[in-house]
């Protein structure tokens, strides 16, 4: 998947840069306002669809949810500090902060609804943050808790660092990684376009 | 704005209302990924039609590692603080779901 992804970026930036002619560009934003409308439905579907994780969070209480709030405030604050040492202004470091690791998401929204140059920035950093969450999980899964172990995966907890908590971690943890992943997943399209209103 | 809202809420309310059948949940995962494709190589155009952005491209990398850092940073921290909290909450539920004390 990843590798698709970075081809159909590839396509299309070898595209732009050779052979866009200029009338396609009109064309282009009723294009991908329809690919994002259809693409947001199928999020929507997917996350709703997920009834038996939402049914785990009620068996485990509405305190787990401080997990994906506490990774949701910790990213956004991390990343308008960060973005204060870099210039950024705080709508653009918090947008980016708010894809929880999501890139392909918060990537595709930014550059859609934005600018390209944030879009890309905020593809950047959230491959980073899965890259990150990967060599982090079994190490804090050691040195400070299994809880502690799924912050750094946030919105990825739901599907691509899964397996590896699942590994680095036991049962428990686990599907409170699901839970809090879909949560997370579930604030990135609302959280991205609202912050980089400010 | 609103279509994003509008195009996600639909989604939800229909899938919370008629949870999908295998074989809608594959068109629906194939109507995400048509949906995605088609604006990564939007993106993608974007990107290689705009000269400025291509040549900032090492600078965005270096940025994006930093915004990376401490957005982890960040989550690791506020979990850390609250973890005892919250397995304190969590302790009853976990043993008496699974009948065994848990950690």
């Amino acid at each position: 998947m990843t590798i698709l992804v970075i081809c159909a970026i590839a396509i299309g930036a070898l595209a732009g840069f050779w052979l866009l002619p200029q009338e396609a560009v009109g064309y282009l934003d009723t294009v991908t306002t329809a690919a994002l409308c259809l693409m947001l439905v199928g999020i929507g579907l997917d996350l709703g669809s997920r009834r038996e994780t939402w049914a785990r969070l009620r068996a485990l209480g509405w305190r787990v949810l401080l997990i994906p709030l506490l990774i949701a405030v910790g990213s956004l604050v991390g990343a308008v500090v960060g973005g204060f040492l870099l210039g950024l202004p705080v709508n653009e470091s918090s947008a980016i902060g708010a894809g929880f690791g999501w890139y392909s998401l918060s990537g595709v929204l930014l550059a859609k609804i934005y600018s390209v140059e944030t879009g890309a920035l905020a593809f950047m950093t959230n491959v980073s943050r899965e890259v990150i969450a990967f060599v982090l999980i079994p190490v804090l899964a050691v040195k400070l808790g299994y809880l502690v172990a799924i912050s750094p995966g946030g919105a990825t907890t739901m599907d691509t660092t899964l397996p590896l908590i699942s590994k680095a971690t036991d049962a428990d943890t686990t599907i409170i990684a699901m839970v809090s992943g879909t949560a997370l997943s579930a604030m990135v399209p609302l959280l991205v376009p609202l912050l980089i209103r400010i | 704005m609103y279509l994003i809202l509008l195009s996600l809420g639909l989604g939800i309310a229909v899938g919370y209302l008629r949870p999908l059948s295998p074989e809608k949940a594959r068109l629906a995962n194939a109507a995400t990924t048509v949906g995605l494709f088609v604006l990564l190589m939007s993106m993608g155009a974007q990107l290689g039609s705009n000269e400025d952005v291509l040549a900032g491209l090492g600078r965005l990398g270096l940025q994006a590692v930093i915004l990376a850092a401490f957005s982890v940073l960040g989550s690791v921290i506020m979990v850390y603080l609250a973890r005892d909290y919250i397995y304190r909450g969590l302790e009853q539920r976990l043993s008496r779901r699974q009948g065994r004390a848990s950690r």
